[in-house]
C-alpha cells in the first residue's frame, strides 16, 4: 500500500460568490523580515477585498504567520508596504493595528487562563467597546455571542474551557473590538472534524457580512472548501498571489506549497508478530490541574508493529507518553515490559530498552543551550554503565556526534552548534539519532512530524518505519489522522484520557475513527 | 502569677500592630510586584534606604511628614534603578535584585553613617484621648501612629484595585500572561513599570515605619532581614493582600515577643530566642510549598521578562 | 517620543563580544566607584595610588590581599558550582559559620589525637557546611521552598547560634570575651614566613583544580550543565536530578565550610564573633563576574580582594564607613549586568513609525 502525506482534500464544498466584492482591504506588497541571521520574509505580496474570505496557504514555516503577525502590529516590517483601506501604514503595537480594526486569532490562543472568559473580554476590548460597568460588558458579550451562535459561559476561567471553546472566546473578543480585517491562523488545527466544519462556515458568514477574512491554512481541503481567493506562499516569498480558489487543482496548490515532488512514505506488511513488548494493564493516574488523567488504559503493543493512538490534542497524549516512560506514576493498574513489570525509574526503564520522541522537543527532548555533541552524549553517560566516567572530553563528543549528523543528516549542524539554533525538523532529527543509538526494543513517538517540512516529515517517517521493520514495537500518539492512518498498521483512539481497543487499519476508516474521536467510547 | 500573665499578654498583644506594620506594608508592596510578573529580591535594600532616608530628614529638621516623604524618594530612587535593570534591560529578576539587595544595604549604610545611633523624635500615636475608656492592652492596641494605621488599610484599598478595578485587571493579565496581555493591547512594560515603582514606594513607608516608629534611630544594618522575610510572606500569603494582613500580624507577633522575653528577667538564651522569626519564615515557607494552593495562587509570568519579538 | 528602543534577541554570540562587554563593564562599573569615592571626600589623585599601588605594589598590601582572596575564592566557588545547576546559594556566610563551628568542636572537645586533629577539622568544616547547605536543597528538591530565602535566613540562624555558644559555653573562662582560646600550633594552618598568608592557599588552588576538572571534564560536570539547562527532559533521560542538585549543593556548602576553617585556623586562631563577616554579596559578584568558571572565579576573586585591601586603606585615611566596599561592589556588578544586555540581545533605535488613524468604523 502507497500512501502519500499531502492532499486528501476531502469533495470540493460549492463555493458561494461574497456578498459585496469590494474595495482591496489590505494590500501588502514586497514586505521583508530578519530574525537576526534567519530571513523570515523575503518579497511576500498580498492582495484581500472586503467581503472575501481569502485562504493564506503554504508550508510550515513558510512564512505566512510572520506576514500576519506584521499586519496586527506584532512585529515591524524590515521594508516593503502595508496598505489598510489605500493607506499607508506601519502599527507600532498590536493596540494600533487592532484600533484600525485588524483583530488576529492566533493559533496559539493569547487568552490569560486564571482569569474569566468576561474579564479577557473586557481586557481586549474593554476600552474600546467602551464599556463602563461590568452589566454593560456582560451583556454586548452575551449579545454577540448569541448571534454568533456560541455557548459561553462568562464566569469561568478561561483555562477551565476546552480548545474550541478558547477558540470562540478569542473569535469574540477580536470582534467585540470591532474587527473588519479578521486573521485566523490555523483556526481548524486544534478541531474535529465537525467542529472545523462550524468554524470555516463561520469564516463564510463573518465575509459575507461585508469584512475581510484571511485564513491562514496548510490544509487544502480548506481552500477548496471556504475560500474565494487563494495566495500561497514559499521560503518567504509569495509565488501564487490572491488566484481565484476554483481556477486551481489541489495538485497545482500542492506543488506551489511545496515546490518539487512530494515525498513518499511506504508501509511495511503487517503481520503481527505474537511478542508483546509492552503492555498497559488498567492504567490509571491522579487527576490534577491542567492534565487529563488516564482511566482504565489497557494496550498491548507488539514486536515490529506501529500502534497509532489517534485523537484529539488534550485528551491525554503527553499524560500517555510521561507515563509510559516513568515520569508520571501511575495511581492504578501495571506496566508490563518485556514480559516483567517495568521498573520504577525512567533511566531503568531506558535500559531495559524504552526510547521516546517527545512531542514538544525543547520541552522533554533536547537542552537547547548544550551544543549538538553534548546532546548526543548526554545518555551514554547517565545510568548505571555510563560510557566515560572520569575524563569526558569535547574531542570525545564531538567524535561521536559527527557519526550521527552525518547519518541523519541533520544540516546546518556542526557538532558544537547549541541545539536552540537548529530548525524544526533538524531538531527532530537530532532527537532520533541520539534516541535511536544502541539497542532497543520499544519506541513512544508523540506528533513525530509536527511542524516539520514536507521532506523533513517523510525522513522522520521513514525512519519510524524502518524501526518498526527492525523489529521495535513502536507506539505513534498522533494528532493528526492521515498520518495515523498513513503509517499505523492497528490503530487505537485515545478520548478523553480514556483508550479504544486497538485495531487493524484494515478494518476501520476515517468516518468510523472520526466518530470515535469526537464522541468517545 | 495571674497578674504576671496578663500583664505580659497585654504589653505582647499591645506591641504586635507596630511590629507587624512593616512586614504588612512591605508584603503588600511586593504583592503589587509580583502580580504584576515582578520579582523583587531587592526589598531588604529598598527598605534600608527608606529608613536611613526618613531618619536623615528628621536629623536634619525636617519635620515628620517630610521625613516619610524622603523615606519613599529614596525608596523610589533605588526602585528605578531596579526598573532600569529588569523591566527595561530585561536582566534576570534574582540577579537585578540581589544586586539592589547590596546596593541599598551599602549605600544606606554610607550615607547614614554620621547619623547613626542618634535618637530621634518618635512618630507617635494620633488620638491617645480616644481610647482612654477602654482596658491598657486594648488601647495600646488600637492607639497607633498614622504610618501603622495606614498599614493596616492599605491592604484593603490594593485587594479592591486588583480584583475589582479595569487597572487591576489590567496588571493581573500582565503577571499571569504577558504575550496575552500585550496581544489584549495593554502596555506591558508601563504595566510592570508602574507596578514596580508604586511597589518601592510602599517598601520605602515600610523602611520608614521601622526607623520612625519602630526603632526612633538609625543603625547600619537594622532591617536584618525583614526585607527578605516580607518576600516568603508573599508566598505565604498566596499573593494575597488580604491574607497578608494575617501573615504579618502573626510574624508581627514572633517578633514582639521578643523584646518581651529579653526584659521579662526570665532565664532565656537571648540568640536562640532571636532565631524565632527566620525559622518560622522557613517552616512557613516550606509549608506553603507543600500544598496545591501555590501552584494555583502564584502568577504564571512572575519572573519572566517580556519581549515581544522573542522568537525563532 | 520620536526614537524607541528595540531588543532583539541574539541567538549566536560572538568570542570578542563576551570579551569586550566584560571589560567594558567593570571599566564602567570602575568609573562610577571612582565618581562615587570623589564625591564621599576621596581626592582624585590618591585613588591610583589606593587602588594599585598599594593593593599590588607593596608587601603589606600584598599579604592582606592574598590572604582575603583565600576565602573569597572558597565562598565564591561555592556560589559558582551552586549557580551552575540554578541553585542561588545565597547563604555562604552561614555555611562558612557552620564549619567553623564544627571544627571548632573538634578543637575544644579535643576529638582524635593531635597528629589527627588538623584533618578532623578540616572533614568537620566541610561536613557542616555542606549539611547546612543541604538543608536548603532538601527543602527545595523536596518542598518546592525558593532557595534564595531559606539560604539567606539560615545566615542569620547560624550566626545566631554561633553568637548563643560565643556568649555560652564556648566563652574563654579566662576573660571572659565573647571568643574561644587560642588553638594549640598544632590546630593552626602554618604561615608563610613572616607573613599573614597561610597555608590555607593550598586549600583553595586544590579547590579551584578540583573545580575545575569537575565543571570541564566530568561526568558529573555535564550532567549538572543539562539538568541546569532542562529538569525535564533530564528526568526523562534518566538522569538523578535530584541527587545531582544534592549533591552539588552539598559539595558548595562543603567548600564554604572550608573558608570557614581556613578563617579559624589560618587568620584568627580562635573562634571570634567576626568570623563570618561580608561574605554574601562579594560571593554573588565574584561567582558572576567570573561567569561560574572555577578559573575565572580565582581571577576575580583576586580582583575583588584588591578592592577590599584598596577599601581598609580608604576606611583609615578618610574615615568611610565598612559599606563602602560592598557598595563599590554592587557598582561592579550592576555595570556588568548591565552591559551582558549587549551580549544578549541586538539593540536598535529606531524612528518612530508613524501613528496610525485610529477612528475604525465597525462592520
Amino acid at each position: 500500500m502507497t500512501v502519500t502525506t499531502t492532499d486528501r482534500a476531502g469533495p470540493a464544498a460549492e463555493h458561494r460568490l461574497p456578498a459585496s466584492s469590494g474595495a482591496v482591504a489590505v494590500r501588502m506588497q514586497s514586505v521583508r523580515k530578519a530574525f537576526g541571521d534567519r530571513i523570515a520574509l523575503d518579497g511576500a505580496d498580498l492582495s484581500v477585498a472586503w467581503g472575501e474570505v481569502h485562504a493564506l496557504l503554504g508550508e510550515n514555516g513558510a512564512g505566512k504567520s510572520s506576514l500576519m503577525n506584521i499586519l496586527a502590529g506584532f512585529y515591524g516590517a524590515d521594508s516593503g508596504v502595508v496598505e489598510v483601506d489605500g493607506r499607508s501604514v506601519a502599527f507600532a503595537e498590536p493596540r494600533a493595528a487592532s484600533a484600525a480594526g485588524i483583530g488576529m486569532i492566533h493559533q496559539h490562543f493569547k487568552l490569560v487562563g486564571p482569569l474569566t472568559v468576561l474579564e479577557n473580554l473586557r481586557l481586549a476590548c474593554g476600552k474600546r467597546a467602551g464599556w463602563t460597568s461590568h452589566e454593560a460588558a456582560l451583556s454586548a458579550s452575551q449579545t454577540m455571542a448569541r448571534d454568533l451562535g456560541f455557548v459561553l459561559p462568562m464566569d469561568v476561567r478561561v483555562d477551565q474551557l476546552s480548545v474550541s471553546e478558547q477558540q470562540k472566546v478569542e473569535i469574540l473578543k477580536v470582534l467585540l473590538g470591532g474587527a473588519r480585517i479578521l486573521i485566523m491562523d490555523e483556526p481548524t488545527a486544534v478541531l474535529a472534524e465537525s467542529e472545523a466544519a462550524g468554524m470555516l462556515d463561520l469564516a463564510r458568514r463573518l465575509a459575507d457580512d461585508g469584512r475581510a477574512v484571511i485564513l491562514i491554512t496548510h490544509k487544502l481541503r480548506d481552500v477548496s472548501a471556504t475560500a474565494d481567493r487563494v495566495t500561497v506562499m514559499r521560503a518567504g516569498k509569495t509565488v501564487i498571489d490572491g488566484a481565484s480558489a476554483r481556477g486551481l487543482s489541489s495538485a497545482e496548490l500542492a506543488r506551489a506549497m511545496v515546490g518539487g515532488e512530494t515525498a513518499v512514505v511506504r508501509r511495511g506488511a503487517a503481520s503481527l508478530s505474537a511478542q508483546v513488548v509492552l503492555e498497559l494493564k488498567g492504567v490509571g493516574t491522579a487527576a490534577a490541574e491542567h492534565d487529563v488523567p488516564l482511566r482504565d488504559l489497557n494496550l498491548r503493543l507488539h514486536k515490529g508493529e506501529i500502534l497509532g493512538v489517534a485523537g484529539l490534542g488534550g485528551n491525554g497524549q503527553s499524560e500517555l507518553l510521561e507515563t509510559i516512560i516513568g515520569l508520571r506514576a501511575p495511581i492504578a493498574g501495571d506496566i508490563i515490559m518485556h514480559g516483567e513489570t517495568a521498573p520504577v525509574q525512567p533511566a531503568e526503564r531506558r535500559e531495559a530498552g524504552l526510547r521516546f520522541v517527545p512531542a514538544d522537543r525543547f520541552h522533554l527532548g533536547l537542552f537547547g543551550s548544550l551544543s549538538l555533541a553534548e546532546n548526543l552524549a548526554v545518555p551514554a553517560l547517565s545510568g548505571r554503565r555510563p560510557e566515560k566516567r572520569w575524563w569526558v572530553t569535547k574531542g570525545w563528543m564531538r567524535g561521536r556526534a559527527e557519526t550521527s549528523i552525518r547519518d541523519y543528516e541533520i544540516a546546518g549542524g556542526v557538532a558544537d552548534t547549541q541545539a536552540r539554533l537548529l530548525s524544526g525538523g533538524n531538531a527532530q532529527k537530532l532527537i532520533l539519532a541520539r534516541e535511536f543509538e544502541g539497542e532497543f526494543s520499544i519506541l513512544i513517538v508523540h506528533s513525530p512530524v509536527r511542524g516539520l517540512d514536507v521532506r523533513a516529515a517523510a525522513a522522520v517517517q521513514n525512519r519510524l518505519l524502518a524501526a518498526a521493520a527492525r523489529g521495535v514495537g513502536v507506539l505513534m500518539i498522533s494528532e493528526d489522522l492521515d498520518e495515523v492512518l498513513a503509517l499505523s498498521s492497528r490503530v487505537a483512539v485515545l478520548s478523553h484520557g480514556r483508550l479504544s481497543d486497538a485495531m487493524p487499519i484494515e478494518q476501520t476508516d476515517r468516518a468510523e475513527l472520526g466518530r470515535l474521536i469526537l464522541e468517545g467510547h | 502569677m495571674n497578674g504576671f500573665v496578663t500583664g505580659f499578654l497585654g504589653d505582647w498583644i499591645g506591641a504586635i500592630p507596630v511590629f507587624a506594620a512593616p512586614y504588612l506594608l512591605a508584603t503588600t508592596g511586593l504583592i503589587i510586584n509580583e502580580r504584576a510578573g515582578v520579582m523583587n529580591l531587592g526589598a531588604e535594600g529598598i527598605m534600608s534606604m527608606g529608613a536611613v532616608a526618613a531618619v536623615i530628614a528628621m536629623l536634619s529638621g525636617l519635620g515628620l511628614p517630610m521625613a516619610v516623604l524622603m523615606g519613599c524618594l529614596a525608596a523610589l530612587g533605588m526602585t528605578l534603578l531596579f526598573a532600569l535593570l529588569t523591566v527595561v534591560l530585561r536582566l534576570e529578576q534574582v540577579l537585578s535584585g540581589l544586586v539592589i539587595f547590596a546596593f541599598g544595604v551599602g549605600l544606606s549604610g554610607v550615607i547614614g553613617d554620621s547619623f547613626a545611633n542618634q535618637p530621634i523624635k518618635a512618630l507617635g500615636p494620633i488620638y491617645p484621648a480616644a481610647f482612654t475608656g477602654l482596658p491598657r492592652w486594648l488601647a495600646r492596641f488600637t492607639d497607633q501612629d498614622p504610618l501603622t494605621y495606614f498599614a493596616f488599610i492599605l491592604p484593603f484599598i490594593v485587594w479592591w484595585v486588583l480584583e475589582k478595578t479595569e487597572l487591576g485587571l489590567r496588571l493581573r493579565s500582565v503577571g499571569e500572561n504577558a504575550p496575552a496581555a500585550d496581544a489584549a493591547g495593554v502596555n506591558v512594560m508601563l504595566m510592570r513599570l508602574g507596578a514596580v515603582l508604586v511597589g518601592g514606594i510602599i517598601l520605602g513607608l515600610a523602611g520608614a515605619h521601622l526607623s520612625l516608629v519602630g526603632s526612633q534611630v538609625w543603625v547600619t544594618g537594622m532591617v536584618s532581614g525583614r526585607g527578605w522575610i516580607a518576600v516568603a510572606l508573599v508566598t505565604f500569603a498566596r499573593w494575597n493582600t488580604l491574607r497578608a494582613i494575617g501573615a504579618a500580624v502573626l510574624f508581627g507577633a514572633v517578633q514582639a515577643v521578643i523584646p518581651l522575653l529579653l526584659s521579662s528577667g526570665l532565664h532565656v538564651p537571648i540568640y536562640l530566642i532571636q532565631m524565632m522569626p527566620y525559622l518560622a519564615t522557613i517552616a512557613v515557607l516550606a509549608a506553603s510549598g507543600m500544598g496545591r494552593l501555590r501552584a494555583s495562587a502564584q502568577p504564571e509570568d512572575l519572573a519572566r521578562p517580556f519581549l515581544r519579538e522573542e522568537r525563532r | 517620543m520620536p526614537y524607541r528602543l528595540v531588543l532583539s534577541p541574539r541567538l549566536a554570540v560572538p568570542r570578542w563580544l563576551t570579551a569586550a562587554t566584560l571589560i567594558g563593564g567593570i571599566v564602567f562599573g570602575l568609573i562610577c566607584c571612582a565618581i562615587f569615592l570623589i564625591a564621599f571626600g576621596v581626592p582624585a589623585s590618591d585613588l591610583g595610588n589606593e587602588f594599585i599601588l598599594y593593593v599590588f605594589g607593596n608587601s603589606a598590601g600584598l599579604d592582606q590581599t592574598l590572604t582575603r582572596a583565600i576565602s573569597l575564592t572558597l565562598v565564591s566557588m561555592s556560589v559558582a558550582l551552586c549557580l551552575r545547576i540554578r541553585f542561588w546559594n545565597i547563604g555562604v556566610e552561614g555555611q562558612l559559620w557552620m564549619g567553623a563551628l564544627a571544627a571548632t568542636a573538634v578543637s575544644i572537645y579535643q576529638i582524635g589525637p593531635w597528629f589527627l586533629r588538623m584533618p578532623l577539622m578540616i572533614v568537620a568544616a566541610m561536613v557542616g557546611g555542606a549539611l547546612w547547605c543541604g538543608l536548603a536543597a532538601v527543602a527545595k528538591v523536596r518542598l518546592r521552598a525558593d532557595e534564595v530565602i531559606t539560604t539567606l535566613l539560615l545566615n542569620y540562624v547560624a550566626y545566631l547560634l554561633a553568637q548563643d555558644l560565643l556568649y555560652g559555653h564556648w566563652r574563654n573562662a579566662a576573660d571572659q570575651f565573647p571568643m574561644t582560646p587560642v588553638f594549640p600550633k598544632y590546630e593552626q594552618l602554618p604561615n608563610f614566613g613572616t607573613w599573614h598568608l597561610h597555608y590555607g592557599l593550598f586549600i583553595a588552588l586544590i579547590v579551584v583544580v578540583f573545580c575545575w576538572w569537575l565543571c570541564r571534564y566530568s561526568r558529573f560536570g555535564l550532567l549538572s550543565k543539562a539538568v541546569s539547562e532542562n529538569r525535564t527532559a533530564s528526568r526523562a533521560l534518566g538522569i538523578p536530578v535530584a541527587r545531582i542538585t544534592l549533591t552539588t549543593a552539598c559539595l558548595a556548602g562543603a567548600v564554604s565550610g572550608l573558608a570557614g576553617f581556613s578563617i579559624i585556623s589560618g587568620e584568627e586562631h580562635k573562634l571570634t564573633q567576626f568570623v563570618g563577616n561580608d561574605f554574601i554579596f562579594p560571593s554573588i559578584a565574584i561567582a558572576y563576574l567570573g561567569r561560574a568558571n572555577p578559573i575565572g572565579v580565582f581571577i576575580a576573586a583576586l580582583a575583588v580582594a584588591g578592592l577590599y585591601t584598596a577599601g581598609d586603606s580608604l576606611k583609615a585615611f578618610y574615615q568611610l564607613p565598612d559599606t563602602v566596599v560592598v557598595t563599590m561592589e554592587a557598582f561592579l556588578l550592576m555595570t556588568v549586568a548591565a552591559c551582558d544586555v549587549f551580549v544578549r540581545y541586538r539593540i536598535s533605535i529606531l524612528r518612530q513609525r508613524p501613528k496610525v488613524a485610529t477612528e475604525g468604523q465597525k462592520a
